[in-house]
C-alpha cells in the first residue's frame, strides 16, 4: 500500500507503547478512525487508528502571519507558500508480532490492505460473528485504496449470554436510531433463519412514532428510485444478509372503534395486515390484568406508598373488590371510596383524599376507554398477555403505541415487558406447551420516558427495565433501547449495556460524564456523524469503530 | 581503541589535553564575518541611468503581483564549528577545531511550494600545520590519517564519515582559533560556488530562473595552495557562472559605505523609504581578485517603523558583472528594477518569531537555510564523537 509519511519523534512529543505521531503531506486526506500501518522492528507492522490531524505550518505566531501580510493588508499576497504539513496523532492497535515498544523515528507509514485492516481491528477472529454494519476507509485516497468491509461483534457479547443489551443515543432524525436498530434485528433474524443451530431469538419491537414500524414486512420501494434501491440490495448482500425485510411479523394494535382511532395505522393497512392474520387489536380485562395497574402510576411520586397500598388493596380484593369482573364496575366500586367518611373498615388506613387521588387517575386513563374491556376472540382482539405467550422463534411483535397518551404508552410498555419478564422466568405457561425462544429483543425508542434519570425511583416501569438491565442476559431478555441523549438514562441500564452506539449528538451532551472516557476527538466527530452513521463500542472491539449501514429494506412511510 | 583525538594525537606525534569541547556557534561567534566588515565605496554609477534620488518601486512590485517570480533557485550555505580540544606540538598548545557544513539549494516550483534541488554535507578536522612537521609532504599525510580517522569504530557505529583534515597556518597575528574556524568558512564559499557551477552545469539558471544566493557574492580570492582548484571570481569561466545570480546580504556595516570622495553614505540608506532602492553603483572588489566587480544597490523592503533599526528592512544586492560593457557602464536599469520589484515581491512572508533577522530575511532563503540547519548532526553527537 502506498507510504503516506513517517513517524516523528522529538523530545517533547515522543512516541509511546499507545499513541505516536506521524506526518503526511498536507493535501493527503485520511479521517479519523482510518487504520494506518508502520514498519516496526524485526519485520513486524504496527497498526495504529488516526485520532487527530492538525496542520502546522513555521509560522510562530498569529503574529508572523499578519505582518506577512505586509502589517495587515488583506490584499497582501505571499510569493512562496508558508511551509506546512499536517501531523496525525495515532493510537496504537495492535503488532502483527506482538511487539509493543514505541514506534521509532522516521519509520515509514503506510495505508493498510483490507486484510490489515481487519486484523488491526481485530475483527478476524471473531465468533458467532452477526454484521453490526459496514465500515469506509482512506476516503480520501484514490478508488483502489478506499476499504469497504463488513463488520461483525460477537453476537454472545450483543445478546447475550456474554453481554447483552445494546444502547443506541442521537440527535432525532438525524442520528437514524431506529433504522439502526431495524437493521441490526434484521441481521439477527438472518443470521437465525439461516443458521439452525444459533439462538433462537423473537422480537417485540414498540412502535412509538407514526407508522414507522407498521410495515416490517413489507418492501422498501425506495419512491420508486431503482438506483438507489439496487444499491441499498448490494450493500445488504456484500454483508452477507438476505434483501428481504423482516419475516414472521405480527402486529399488535391498540383496540380502536369506529369513532376513536388509537394508532396512526389507516384501514387499509389494518385491514389488509387483519386479512393475512397479521394484525391483532389488543385490549386489556378486568379479570386478568388488574394486577397490572400499577403501571399507570410509573411516573406518579408514590413516596408515602399510599397509591401502591391501594393497588394491593384491589388485588387482594378486599374491600368488595374481589366481586367486580369489569373496569366499569372497578370504577364504580371505586367512586363509592371517594364518598365522605366511606373509607371504613379495613381501609381507614387509606385516606378518602388518597382514594380519590387513586380514582381520578385511574379514570383519566381507564373512563371511556375502549381498551379496558372485554376481549371479542371473533375479531381478532386479543390480550397482549396472551399473545406473549405464542412467541416463537424469529417472531416478530410489533406492539403499536405511537398514537397513545404518555402515561398509556408507559402502562403498554410496562405491561408488556412484565409479561416478557414473566415468560422468561418461566411463571407463564406458553401455549400448546412450546417453550419459548431462549432469548427475546425488546426494542424500545425514547427509553428515556421509562427509565430516565428522573424517573421515580419507585416507578414499576423502572424496576422493571432495571431487572432486565440486571438480571436480563441469564434469563434471556435482551434490551435494545434508543434515546436522544444517553446521559439522561438510568446509569444502572447503562451500565449493564454491552454495547452503545453513537450517532450524531451535540457538544452539550458530550460534555456530560457518560462520555469522560471518550477520546476528544471522538467526541468531535459524533457532533458531525452523517444519517447512517454510528460510533459503536462493544468489548470486543479493540478501539471505537465509525460503521455505516445501509438504508431499511421494509417500507417507509412518510 | 582510541578515540579520534587519540589517533591524531598519535598519529602527528602531539599530546591532547581533553579540555572543555564547545560549539563556536552558540558560545561565541568567532570567525570572520564577511558579510559586515568590509567597506564599499560608492564610486562610479552602476546603471544605465543616472539616478540621484532613490527610486520607487511600488508600482513595479505591485505590476508583478501574481506573476511567477524570476527567482526560483535559493542558495544558501552554513557551518557549525566546535573547539575539540588543544594539542601540543614542540611545547606550543594548538587549538582543535572541526566542522560540519552544509550548503543546500531549494527549488520553488510554479505552485509556490519548495523543493530540495541539492544538497552537499561536509565534516572536516581543522588541525595546525605544525602537525605535520615536513611541510612537503603535508597532503598526503592528512589522506593518510583522514583514513584512520574514519576507522574509529564510534564513527562506524553511526554511519559518519570525514571529508577531509585541513591544516591552518601559525603565520600572522589572528588568533589561531579563528583562523581555523576561518578555514571552515573556506570550505563552505567553496562548496557554495561549486554548487553555482553544478546548477549551471545542469542549465537550471536562466533569464527566467535567476538564484538568489544568500549574503555576499563577495568572495575571497583563494590561492591554489590552500584551497586547491578553487573558483575565484576573477576566473572568466567562473564569473560567467553568476550571469543570473545576485547575493542578497541580511546583515551589512551601513557606516562603512562611502561616497565618492569619502564620507559615509548611510543617511541614504537609512533614509530610504519603503519599496524604494538607491541607485546601483559599481563596487571594485580588491579581496576577490583582480577586475571583479559587482554592481550594489540597496533595497528597502519593509517600513523602518516597525524594525527594531532603521537599516533594518534593508538588504544589499550585488550582482557581478560579466561582460565587459557592464564593467564599463553597470547594469541596464530596467533589469535592475525588475530583479528589484520580485525581490519586493520576496517580502511576505515573513520569519517574524523564529528568526530575530525577520526584516531582512527572504523566505524562500529562510527556508533553504532551514532545510541545511535540519541535516546537521546534533551539536552534543558530533562532539561526542571525538
Amino acid at each position: 500500500m502506498s507510504l503516506i509519511g513517517r513517524v516523528i519523534a522529538t523530545e517533547k512529543v515522543p512516541t509511546t507503547i499507545d499513541d505516536f505521531c506521524f506526518w503526511t503531506n498536507k493535501d493527503l486526506i485520511l479521517n479519523p478512525f482510518d487504520v494506518i500501518k508502520v514498519e516496526h522492528i524485526k519485520g513486524s507492522s504496527t497498526f495504529a487508528v488516526v485520532e487527530e490531524i492538525s496542520h502546522i505550518t513555521d509560522s510562530a505566531s498569529f503574529l508572523s502571519n499578519f505582518i506577512s501580510s505586509d502589517f495587515g493588508d488583506v490584499e497582501a499576497e505571499e510569493a512562496t507558500l508558508r511551509i506546512g504539513m499536517n501531523y496525525v496523532k495515532a493510537k496504537v492497535v495492535g503488532n502483527t508480532h506482538n511487539i509493543f515498544i514505541p514506534v521509532q523515528s522516521n519509520a515509514k507509514v503506510f495505508l493498510a490492505s483490507k486484510d490489515e485492516v481487519v486484523v488491526a481491528l481485530g475483527l478476524d477472529n471473531i465468533k458467532n460473528p452477526l454484521v453490526c454494519g459496514y465500515l469506509e476507509m482512506y476516503e480520501g485516497a484514490s478508488e483502489k485504496e478506499k476499504i469497504t468491509l463488513p463488520v461483525h461483534v460477537d453476537s454472545k457479547f450483543l445478546i447475550g449470554p456474554e453481554g447483552a443489551h445494546l444502547n443506541i443515543s442521537g440527535i432525532s432524525g438525524l442520528a437514524a436510531k431506529t433504522s439502526y436498530a431495524m437493521f441490526l434485528l434484521k441481521a439477527i433474524q438472518d443470521s437465525c433463519i439461516k443458521d439452525d443451530e444459533s439462538e433462537d431469538v423473537a422480537f417485540v419491537v414498540f412502535n412509538v412514532k407514526g407508522r414507522d414500524l407498521l410495515a416490517l414486512d413489507e418492501p422498501n420501494d425506495f419512491d420508486g428510485d431503482t438506483v438507489e434501491e439496487s444499491k441499498t440490495k448490494d450493500f445488504y448482500s456484500m454483508l452477507g444478509l438476505d434483501t428481504n425485510p423482516f419475516r414472521n411479523v405480527t402486529y399488535l394494535y391498540p383496540y380502536s372503534t369506529d369513532k376513536r382511532s388509537n394508532t396512526y395505522a389507516d384501514k387499509d393497512l389494518l385491514s389488509k395486515q387483519k386479512k393475512l392474520n397479521k394484525a391483532y387489536e389488543y385490549k386489556f380485562e378486568y379479570d386478568t390484568d388488574k394486577d397490572n395497574i400499577d403501571l399507570m402510576f410509573s411516573n406518579i411520586d408514590d413516596s408515602n406508598q399510599t397509591m401502591e397500598s391501594i393497588i394491593n388493596y384491589i388485588i387482594d380484593n378486599q374491600g368488595g373488590f374481589g366481586s367486580v369482573h369489569e373496569w366499569t364496575d372497578f370504577i364504580e366500586k371505586l367512586e363509592d371510596r371517594c364518598e365522605a367518611g366511606a373509607a371504613g373498615e379495613k381501609g381507614k388506613e387509606i385516606s378518602v383524599l388518597s382514594w380519590r387521588k387513586f380514582t381520578r387517575m385511574i379514570k383519566k386513563s381507564i373512563n371511556n376507554n375502549y381498551l379496558f374491556s372485554n376481549v371479542d376472540t371473533t375479531k381478532q382482539q386479543v390480550r397482549i398477555a396472551q399473545k406473549i405467550q405464542d412467541i416463537q422463534k424469529n417472531d416478530v411483535f410489533v406492539i403499536d403505541v405511537a398514537k397513545l397518551d404518555s402515561d398509556m404508552q408507559a402502562f403498554v410498555f410496562g405491561y408488556a415487558v412484565r409479561e416478557l419478564y414473566n415468560l422468561q422466568l418461566g411463571e407463564k405457561d406458553t401455549s400448546h406447551g412450546k417453550r419459548p425462544p431462549s432469548r427475546i429483543i425488546i426494542f424500545i425508542d425514547e427509553l428515556n420516558k421509562f427509565a430516565s434519570t428522573e424517573t421515580p425511583k419507585d416507578s414499576p416501569i423502572l424496576k422493571q427495565i432495571l431487572d432486565i438491565a440486571e438480571r436480563g442476559r441469564s434469563l434471556g431478555l435482551v434490551l435494545f433501547g434508543a434515546e436522544q441523549f444517553r446521559s439522561a438514562i438510568h446509569n444502572r441500564v447503562t451500565g449493564n449495556c454491552s454495547t452503545f452506539a453513537y450517532g450524531r449528538t451535540n457538544a452539550i451532551e458530550l460534555s456530560k460524564g457518560d462520555y469522560k472516557y471518550i477520546p476528544n476527538v471522538y467526541k468531535n466527530m459524533m457532533t458531525r456523524l452523517k444519517q447512517g452513521e454510528y460510533i459503536i463500542q462493544n468489548p470486543i472491539f479493540r478501539s471505537l469503530l465509525n460503521v455505516k449501514f445501509p438504508k431499511p429494506l421494509y417500507k417507509q412511510f412518510k | 581503541m582510541d578515540g579520534i583525538i587519540e589517533t591524531i594525537a598519535k598519529q602527528t606525534n602531539g599530546v591532547n589535553f581533553q579540555s572543555h569541547r564547545y560549539c563556536h556557534d552558540t558560545t561565541d561567534r568567532a570567525g570572520i564575518d564577511y558579510d559586515s566588515s568590509n567597506s564599499v565605496e560608492w564610486k562610479d554609477i552602476g546603471e544605465t541611468e543616472h539616478h540621484k534620488n532613490p527610486i520607487d518601486l511600488t508600482s513595479e512590485a505591485e505590476k508583478r503581483r501574481g506573476l511567477t517570480s524570476v527567482f526560483s533557485y535559493f542558495l544558501d550555505g552554513s557551518r557549525h564549528t566546535y573547539k575539540i580540544d588543544d594539542i601540543s606540538y614542540n611545547k606550543n598548545v594548538y587549538p582543535i577545531v572541526a566542522g560540519q557544513i552544509g550548503v543546500g539549494c531549494c527549488y520553488r516550483s510554479n505552485d509556490l511550494t519548495m523543493h530540495r534541488n541539492l544538497f552537499k554535507r561536509e565534516m572536516v578536522i581543522i588541525l595546525p600545520d605544525i602537525a605535520f612537521r615536513d611541510p612537503w609532504d603535508r597532503d598526503a599525510l592528512s589522506m593518510d590519517l583522514l583514513k584512520q580517522v574514519n576507522a574509529n569504530s564510534r564513527l562506524k557505529r553511526f554511519n559518519i564519515k570525514f571529508d577531509s583534515i585541513r591544516l591552518y597556518s601559525r603565520s600572522d597575528d589572528i588568533k589561531l582559533e579563528t583562523k581555523a574556524v576561518a578555514r571552515v568558512q573556506d570550505l563552505m564559499i567553496e562548496l557554495e560556488k561549486e554548487m553555482v557551477a553544478q546548477l549551471v552545469a545542469a542549465g537550471k539558471l536562466n533569464y527566467d530562473h535567476y538564484l538568489i544566493k544568500d549574503g555576499s557574492l563577495e568572495y575571497q580570492k583563494m590561492s591554489s595552495k590552500t584551497m586547491p582548484n578553487a573558483k575565484n571570481l576573477s576566473d572568466k569561466k567562473v564569473a560567467n557562472n553568476y550571469q543570473y545570480v545576485i547575493g542578497v546580504s541580511k546583515s551589512f556595516d551601513p557606516t562603512k559605505c562611502f561616497v565618492k570622495g569619502g564620507g559615509s553614505n548611510s543617511d541614504v540608506i537609512a533614509k530610504l523609504k519603503p519599496l524604494h532602492r538607491t541607485p546601483a553603483y559599481i563596487f571594485k572588489s580588491t579581496r576577490s581578485g583582480n577586475d571583479v566587480r559587482f554592481c550594489v544597490w540597496y533595497l528597502r523592503l519593509r517600513d523602518a517603523r516597525y524594525t527594531k533599526s532603521v537599516f533594518d528592512g534593508v538588504v544589499k544586492i550585488e550582482k557581478l558583472l560579466i561582460k565587459d560593457s557592464e564593467k564599463e557602464h553597470g547594469l541596464p536599469s530596467e533589469e535592475i528594477d525588475n530583479l528589484s520589484a520580485f525581490l519586493l515581491n520576496e517580502r511576505n512572508p515573513v520569519c517574524y518569531g523564529s528568526d530575530g533577522r525577520w526584516a531582512n530575511h527572504i523566505y524562500p532563503v529562510f527556508l533553504t537555510e532551514s532545510f541545511v540547519k535540519s541535516k546537521y548532526l546534533s551539536n552534543e553527537l558530533f562532539m561526542q564523537l571525538f
